[in-house]
């Protein structure tokens, strides 16, 4: 038996040899029926490769799983590459969870076994074509990464592969540069490698990213060149997506029939090779020409074939691109016809749900800077039709959900690009063929290392939840998130709802602001005093205004940057200040808003609290002038309303000041921050404290009664002290405090970066300790995402931020720019941190500030002006009243007095009207 | 102690060596190494192992016979005048003890000049230069007896100003925009530098003022290279005193000249990868590179400066005055 068995799985071979794929399946499954086990398993692995060839991929599924059953465990190699080739005939089927399963369990089967390093890559490369499929891409990255490690130590000439999966990854996250130069070391590969098929689809694939990037010129030259060999080779697919993007090519140079010829004979070859999706993709393209002719009825029919070829196969995110795409070129043709065309209801749905689901895909992505750039290249276009759209159709409820809904939280959007980029078309990037056998050397070490770094994990950020609305409580766009789960069949939101917000003793008004192109604005009261509304602010103006104020500001990094400011700057003169108080007020604050603040205050002054944009993050409300002699601080008291998701993130216990007041302050004051001298940039903030000057007094008052940690004896030893770390921080705020207050200095990575979390404070802490932050001149400083993370994936028995470093009831940093989070997409900075770990008000700065010696010697105040510590003092001590915010808005007040009567440097709003107080 | 007379057969230069001492006959010195110009030779001593003998070496023996006598002793003195080719061990004392201690601070001034470790980060103040003068000067006058006429300075007539108490410190609440933000960071370092390579004053003397990263933007890779300044370091410093970068990795190596930003020389380096970032000033000291042991040697040396201010701030040791220079270092409290 086992010899004939021999005999029928070589003549299954010999037919195979021959091309008879037909006879060798049969002589296969002859043997795999008669022989014995060995032989058998063999022969019906065999048989199922040839039903995949033969096309009958149901059939090769099944013999495979037959064969997979009786396989012995240890049989890795055999299991490994059965499991491979069952994924294979799984995606042809178009069961990619299946696939994908047979692939993990190859994937475990391969890892820790180097001699089947081959296999291994073959799964890595065929999971990260699935993962890129699903635009999974994190998990692309990471199997990006592990597939280049595999590659580089077992099968070099085959790192053009992960490379290029690699760059398709990046660049679908909007790491754009990055792309091309994972591009570009692939195509380097490639050709090292003489594997003129993937040099081919590599320039291809470079195109395809210049056309994205709007580089269409740049692009053509790769696409002929490819293209040459494509349709040389026969490669309908590949030919295909040459021809679609010759046809984008052609149609921005303006030639309309040529673009049109390209997409029919791209579609031809599409539909040839069955290509459903890409056939899908180009009839979007052949959708917009139609409706840019004004063949309306002909684009919707083209869109909705299009849209259900995604739909049949599970793709929600591409049908919600195309329901986008849809809005977009619905928005076209009503600008077109002009503003007075009404806004039909269907349009402006299509708009907000797929926005919606756009958007949400950023919760996926593991780190800030990738969420940022999914924000300002993919989402914000969405978003900001949908904004556009509600609008322009006159709905104020919708605008007021979807500006509550953009103030959430981590949810918190930008828009830094401001409009500049018109939304485009998606293209995309083909994956990746699986590697052919023979390419030669070309180790790629610097794409390993790059790979690695790229994929570092930053904070994760949990999907948003619903947020409830402050009108009536019910969640925000909930019909719309519904219809979107429904039609996409995608998770938008966790099931859980924030809260609004508490009502307050006396009238509130809550503003919240939303950046999206144009600046849109909601208010309401909380006792409805007055009637709530919402407003849009163009686009122009506010950036106008945004730039007048930045102008003003200390820019301490630019040489005389900070001389500027407090010379000749709008906050060196009481008229120029006025004017941009009054361009403030004008451009930000609509007259609604006005009118109801001076109808509404009287002996109890209202309270404004105000959730920025990250565009409007430094805008001093309070200054805003109503008048010559009227500012918004003359008629309410103001805070800042720090975003829904932070206040409500899940396992957050606030420390409630009733209950801690009587615990000791804790106050770092001018510490030391080792490696920099008194005199450097990171040096003193105080300078030598007098025993006599007002906060070493408070100091001295607080030690007395014997409040203050450090416990000190002599006052003076409170400042700079060496000893002030982060382990110092944690132990005395674990033993329980009211207060924290820090002096000292606040660096943080720039807005665009996307990484609020890396905004550092710099403590007493040496280069041995621990922390995510790095480490210069022997010194460490501890990040937000230290107080947020905590020592997890540093420690081996980790403890996180907030039960590290418990912060008390009320925190002021004293430092330049401490409240900068609110800048960022992703308000995950200090605020957000100290809020997250029990803080229930914190006092933070706008902007960067002087120190007393910087009045002294760039201003030229009198030697007895202490700005700087005067503010320390007021802060300190409106934070020991009952009542925080009222007692910081009235010393505000004072000062504005003062600055009204005596506009001298050292009165100047650039200081007291840096402070803002967050309160949850 | 004993030491080793000895009179070399091919060119008759004559040294005594105590064990253990560096003499200018086995090479560069190493940087805790003071030398002193002196009547008819040169003596050498590392500053580490004090107070000791100094190692001599003679190429004139009738001009440096009196200080021989006085610093070495009769035997000494006796054994280089009579020793033919070859050596001769004999027991050393010093004939005037008192000279011996004077010319040993005149070495270690001289020593300080170029050597002492003035940082910033590690907290060891700079010595005030004309001090410093003052100080040669002074100890030059009292050792008149081993030098050369025209290496005694005259005392300073009026003695410079030690540097008062300041009081400055940061001008803003903020901090240094040490972030380069385009690209990717692969990579980062820190370390120290070769002493030997850069002149004095020019570079922060710790072992964290070098740091590095390697940053990936725009398709190419770069190493971003810092050295924190010397303490007190002006804004102008002359172009051919500007310290470079050497960076070596596993492709090659390549260079680029620092400027000055800050308190902070600063420069980028293209290169695929960090293995070493040498800081030097081209022409000055050995073009080898440092071994692993001048890290330590150089450890070693700031504890013995940190040692002697701390002891200058204390009064000084018995038998060991602090210079006038480390006294006003020690009492600057201008880092507060």
């Amino acid at each position: 038996m086992a010899a004939e068995g021999r005999e029928l799985l070589a003549a299954g071979a010999q037919a195979y040899g021959r091309g008879d794929v037909q006879a060798a399946r049969r002589l296969f499954r002859a043997a795999a029926r008669d022989a014995d086990d060995g032989i058998r398993i063999s022969a019906m692995v065999n048989a199922a490769g040839m039903s995949d060839q033969l096309g009958e991929h149901a059939d090769a599924a099944t013999e495979f799983r037959a064969a997979l059953a009786l396989m012995a465990p240890d049989a890795h190699r055999m299991r490994a590459s059965a499991l491979v080739n069952l994924s294979q005939a799984l995606q042809h089927l178009g069961e990619l969870d299946g696939a994908a399963a047979a692939l993990e369990q190859a994937r475990a089967c391969c890892a820790e076994r180097d001699e089947l390093a081959d296999v291994h890559l073959a799964c890595l490369l065929s999971l990260t074509a699935v993962a890129i499929h699903r635009q999974d891409w994190v998990y692309a990255i990471e199997l990006g990464t592990e597939s280049l490690e595999v590659a580089l130590r077992r099968a070099p000439r085959l790192t053009g592969h992960p490379l290029m999966n690699l760059a398709a990854a990046h660049f679908e996250t909007g790491r754009r540069e990055l792309a091309e130069d994972f591009a570009g070391q692939a195509l380097a590969a490639f050709e090292a490698a003489g594997d003129a098929n993937a040099v081919a689809e590599t320039r291809q694939n470079l195109a395809i990213m210049r056309v994205r990037g709007g580089r269409l010129a740049d692009a053509e030259p790769l696409l002929r060149a490819s293209q040459e060999y494509f349709e040389r080779a026969g490669f309908g697919h590949r030919g295909g997506i040459g021809r679609k993007l010759l046809g984008l090519v052609a149609e921005e140079r303006g030639a309309v029939a040529e673009a049109r010829d390209c997409y029919a004979r791209g579609l031809a070859y599409f539909e040839a090779t069955g290509a459903v999706l890409d056939a899908a993709d180009v009839r979007i393209r052949l959708a917009t020409m139609a409706f840019a002719d004004g063949r309306v009825s002909e684009g919707e029919a083209l869109l909705t074939r299009s849209f259900a070829a995604y739909a049949e196969r599970g793709l929600g995110l591409h049908c919600a691109q195309i329901d986008f795409w849809h809005a977009h070129l619905l928005a076209t043709r009503l600008d077109a016809t002009g503003p007075a065309a009404p806004t039909p209801r269907a349009a402006v749905d299509l708009s907000v749900v797929s926005a919606l689901t756009i958007d949400a895909v950023r919760y996926t992505l593991p780190n800030g800077a990738q969420r940022q750039q999914w924000n300002e290249q993919v989402a914000d276009p969405a978003l900001r039709l949908a904004f556009r759209f509600a609008h322009r159709a006159a709905d104020p409820g919708l605008l007021g959900e979807l500006i509550e809904t953009r103030c959430a939280g981590a949810t918190l959007n930008v828009d830094r690009t401001a409009g500049s980029v018109p939304p485009r078309l998606g293209v995309e990037l083909p994956a990746t063929n699986e590697p052919g056998d023979e390419p030669p050397a070309g180790a790629l070490v610097l794409g390993a290392a790059l790979a690695e770094v790229a994929a570092g994990a930053g904070i994760p950020v949990a999907p948003p939840p619903h947020v409830a609305l402050l009108s009536d409580g019910r969640p925000a766009l909930a019909d719309h998130i519904a219809a979107a789960e429904r039609h996409y069949g995608r998770r938008i939101r966790e099931p859980r709802v924030l809260p609004g917000i508490a009502d307050e003793p006396r009238p509130t008004l809550v503003v919240r602001v939303a950046d999206a192109g144009d600046l849109y604005l909601s208010w309401r009261w909380l006792d409805d005093g007055a009637p709530s509304g919402v407003a849009a602010i163009a686009e122009a103006d506010v950036a106008a205004t945004v730039r007048a104020l930045s102008d003003a500001l200390p820019q301490p990094t630019q040489p005389g940057g900070l001389e500027r400011a407090m010379t000749t700057g709008a906050f060196a003169s009481y008229d120029a200040e006025s004017a941009l108080a009054q361009r403030i007020s004008d451009t930000l604050l609509p007259d609604m808003v006005r009118g109801q603040l001076r109808a509404r205050t009287g002996e109890t002054r209202p309270l404004v609290r105000i959730q920025p944009s990250p565009r409007t993050a430094q805008i001093p409300w309070e200054l805003a002038a109503f008048g010559p002699e009227q500012r918004l601080l003359d008629l309410a008291d103001v805070s800042l309303l720090p975003p829904a998701g932070v206040v409500h993130s899940p396992g957050r216990t606030p420390r409630r000041w009733v209950d801690t007041r009587d615990l000791p302050v804790v106050a770092v004051l001018d510490p030391r921050v080792p490696g920099h001298r008194a005199d450097s940039a990171l040096g003193s903030v105080l300078g030598r404290m007098d025993p006599h000057a007002p906060l070493a007094v408070r100091v001295a008052d607080y030690a007395r009664q014997g409040r203050l940690r450090p416990a000190v004896a002599d006052p003076i030893a409170a400042f700079r002290r060496t000893d002030l770390d982060r382990d110092w921080l944690a132990t005395t705020l674990g033993e329980g405090a009211s207060r924290l207050i820090y002096v000292g200095h606040v660096t943080a990575a720039p807005p665009e970066s996307g990484q609020s979390e890396q905004a550092e404070l710099h403590l007493c802490c040496g280069a041995d300790t621990l922390g995510f932050a790095a480490v210069a001149r022997g010194h460490r400083p501890l990040s937000a995402k230290d107080l947020l993370l905590g020592t997890h994936t540093l420690a081996p028995d980790p403890s996180d931020g907030a039960h590290r470093w418990p912060m008390p009831s009320r925190v002021a940093l004293i430092a330049c720019e401490s409240g900068g989070d609110q800048r960022f997409t992703e308000a995950l900075g200090l605020i957000a941190a100290l809020i997250h770990s029990g803080a229930e008000l914190v006092t933070a700065t706008r902007w960067p500030l002087p120190t007393d010696l910087a009045f002294h010697r760039l201003a030229a105040a009198p030697p007895t002006a202490r700005p700087l510590q005067d503010a320390i003092c007021a802060i300190d001590a409106a934070h020991d009243h009952p009542d925080p915010v009222t007692a910081l808005n009235t010393w505000q007040r004072h000062r504005l007095a003062t600055w009204r009567t005596t506009p001298t440097p050292e009165n100047s709003p650039l200081l007291w009207s840096a402070f803002t107080t967050a309160t949850s | 102690m004993s030491v080793v007379v000895r009179v070399a057969a091919d060119d008759g230069v004559r040294s005594i060596l105590p064990a253990g001492t560096p003499s200018v006959l086995t090479g560069e010195p190493g940087v805790d190494v003071a030398v002193l110009d002196v009547l008819g030779g040169q003596l050498s001593w590392s500053v580490l192992a004090v107070p000791s003998l100094p190692a001599a070496v003679i190429d004139d023996p009738e001009q440096a016979q009196d200080w021989v006598w006085a610093l070495y002793g009769e035997p000494a003195a006796l054994a280089l005048a009579d020793t033919a080719a070859g050596a001769v061990a004999v027991d050393a004392e010093p004939a005037l003890p008192e000279l011996a201690a004077r010319i040993w601070r005149l070495g270690l001034a001289h020593w300080a000049a170029r050597w002492w470790p003035a940082s910033g980060i590690d907290g060891i103040a700079t010595l005030d230069d004309a001090l410093l003068r003052a100080d040669i000067a002074d100890l030059s006058a009292e050792c008149e007896l081993l030098l050369v006429d025209s290496d005694v300075e005259p005392p300073a007539a009026t003695a410079p100003t030690p540097p008062g108490t300041r009081d400055d410190y940061a001008l803003a609440a903020g901090g240094t925009d040490e972030t380069d933000s385009a690209g990717v960071v692969l990579a980062r370092g820190t370390g120290g530098w070769d002493w030997r390579r850069c002149p004095p004053g020019l570079v922060d003397a710790s072992e964290q003022a070098v740091a590095w990263t390697l940053v990936r933007a725009g398709s190419a890779t770069a190493a971003r290279v810092s050295a924190v300044a010397a303490p007190g370091l002006g804004p102008a410093v002359a172009p051919h005193l500007r310290p470079h970068a050497l960076v070596r990795g596993a492709t090659g190596a390549a260079t680029a000249e620092l400027e000055l930003r800050g308190d902070t020389w600063v420069g980028t380096v293209a290169a695929e990868s960090v293995d070493a970032v040498d800081i030097y000033v081209p022409g000055v000291g050995p073009a080898a590179r440092a071994d692993d042991a001048s890290a330590d040697t150089r450890r070693r040396v700031r504890e013995f400066a940190t040692a002697r201010l701390r002891r200058a701030g204390a009064g000084g040791a018995a038998g060991d005055p602090p210079l006038a220079a480390e006294t006003a270092a020690a009492a600057d409290d201008s880092d507060f």
